[in-house]
């Protein structure tokens, strides 16, 4: 792929100290990505796997017990503003209105208030919640506080949105819907997404390429998703290729799921 | 914290709050069943004992005249209710500040918070009048005695709902916070001091009525000359029951006031508006 990279992650090592009568637990070992300016990346796997260390790592919450990782010619060393995390249970302060929360970026970079709500609000309207700018997020469904998250990370412009399974807890139109408002917001701004999730057939709807990761590490398959865009959900390319990928992520586990449940 | 749950409370509530309507009414209910209790133990004590016994009338007459702004043991009332009030606003106010500061810098440092809250902890288990004798060694009998007496009581209360109040907050919201680019400082006042705050106020409702009865105890034997408990004690000797039966009614009713026009509206603006309350 000629496109230019943005994150380099270098012979990357997570090792979880064990508990009482438990071994060390390793997560990755002497991985290595790449991940390209403007990409679309989902990552899938078995709960785990470590899918939800790898956006901590990236964010900056936990460093790494060996190898680096680059951002944009930086190594990552805490958590900041160019690298936006989207939680599953969204973390929209339940404290301060839409609004609020969405301004709080800006206000932390020393932006004075009134410009940094302007700024807030247009932005809160791109994503349809021009009608609840002043709500708090415990008057509001799920799917808009998901928005709410959303457009607390974009007004900060991140070089890397990172998604952690940020669509799990909706039903399944509204995750539908924010999966489209995801994919055009990913192409009007240009974002580079990590994103992921346990559903492979989410993943190959809206991700460029797939990383699988194993149970144990060092499992990891890279897989280039090249299917066309604007993609169909029905599509059989999509059905066969999450087939196909199921397979290849964990057939043990594919096969134990059947004996669990002969349904 | 679940959407569906808080639903079905409020509209049970809602339904509830409808039918008390108009709430002003029940309060005057509970007005009249405590004085009717009142004038049967005035009644009770008489009979069996023979001794007179202050009635709820008697002390409508004798507040009249109290305040009409007479001396009262040296004083007017108004002088010993506005000197008691300074002393709680004091101890109350250096309490608070100090719970609050202590809670909010050990509730994330560990280190601080392993070496120092089992002692808080232990001070918490000290009632406050056994702070007299120390009190009086350290500062002598006078006012900053009292004070200091009020805001030990309040400290270890506010201190222990703060701590845990910002132990309950979420990761996820420090973690928000942290990439957004907020550092130490707004981090305290925009995450953990709104997330803790449920339990604050549970903390400073508990700190509000141990401070008002430490006040007065205080008053009666720190002997300042003047003030609500000063009133009570020496209405005693003096055998003017009526007086302390008044000065009782006024401090119960500076804590009732304190707790509605204080706490309740804290309570209103922040935890119930978010949907972060504990319960009602």
């Amino acid at each position: 792929m000629e496109s230019e990279v943005l994150v380099e992650i270098r012979k990357l090592g997570m090792i979880y100290p064990g508990g009482w009568g438990q071994g060390a637990h390793t997560v990755f070992a002497d991985f290595d990505l790449e991940i390209y300016r403007g990409e679309f990346l989902a990552v899938v796997g078995a709960s785990g796997c470590g899918k939800s260390t790898l956006i901590e790592l990236l964010a900056g919450f936990i460093r790494p017990s060996a190898g680096e990782i680059i951002v944009d010619q930086v190594s990552v060393t805490a958590p900041g503003p160019e690298r936006i995390v989207v939680f599953q249970d969204h973390a929209v302060f339940p404290w301060y209105t839409a609004l609020d929360n969405v301004a709080y970026g800006l206000r932390c970079r020393g932006i004075g208030r009134e410009h940094a709500r302007a700024e807030a609000r247009e932005v809160l309207q791109r994503l349809g919640l021009g009608d609840f700018l002043d709500a708090y997020p415990s008057t509001l469904s799920g799917g808009m506080r998901q928005r709410v998250a959303l457009a607390r990370s974009l007004i900060l412009r991140p070089k890397l949105l990172l998604l952690d399974e940020p669509f799990t807890a909706l039903d399944t139109s509204t995750r539908s819907r924010l999966q489209d408002m995801l994919l055009s917001l990913w192409e009007e701004f240009g974002l580079t997404i990590v994103f992921v999730t346990h559903a492979l057939s989410e993943a190959v709807y809206l991700a460029d390429r797939v990383l699988l990761l194993g149970e144990q590490a060092g499992m990891a398959e890279l897989e280039v998703i090249g299917l066309a865009r604007p993609r169909s959900r029905g599509a059989q390319s999509i059905l066969q290729l999450s087939k196909k990928l199921s397979g290849q992520l964990c057939p043990a586990a594919v096969d134990a799921e059947k004996e669990v449940s002969p349904t | 914290m679940s959407m569906q749950g808080e639903e079905g409370n409020g509209g049970e509530l809602n339904r509830y709050q409808q039918v008390l309507k108009p709430s002003a009414l029940w309060s005057l209910g509970s007005v009249v069943l405590a004085l009717l209790g009142w004038m049967l133990v005035a009644w009770l004590v008489e009979a069996v004992r023979g001794v007179s016994f202050p009635t709820p009338y008697e002390c409508l007459l004798n507040l009249w005249e109290l305040l009409g702004g007479g001396n009262f043991l040296g004083h007017s009332i108004y002088r010993h209710l506005s000197v008691s009030f300074l002393r709680w606003g004091q101890g109350f106010g250096i309490g608070v500040l100090l719970g609050l500061a202590y809670a909010l810098t050990a509730g994330w440092w560990e280190v601080l918070r392993r070496l120092t809250l089992p002692l808080i902890e232990v001070l918490q288990l000290i009632p406050g009048l056994a702070w007299i004798p120390v009190a009086i060694l350290i500062f002598g009998l006078n006012n900053i005695a009292t004070i200091f007496m009020i805001a030990i009581t309040t400290f270890p209360a506010v201190a222990i709902s703060g701590i845990m109040g910002v132990r309950s907050v979420d990761r996820k919201y420090v973690y928000a916070a942290r990439m957004c680019g907020a550092g130490a400082g707004r981090l305290f006042l925009t995450v953990f001091l709104p997330g803790a705050m449920a339990h604050l106020i549970s903390g400073l409702r508990i700190a509000m009525g141990a401070a008002w009865r430490v006040l007065v105890a205080a008053e009666m034997i720190v002997g300042s000359g003047d003030g609500l408990g000063y009133a009570i004690i020496q209405s005693r000797w003096t055998m003017d029951y009526v007086s302390a039966f008044i000065c009782i009614i006024i401090i119960a009713s500076l804590g009732l006031a304190t707790e509605r026009l204080v706490l309740l509206p804290l309570e209103k603006m922040t935890v119930r508006r978010w949907g972060t309350a504990h319960g009602i």
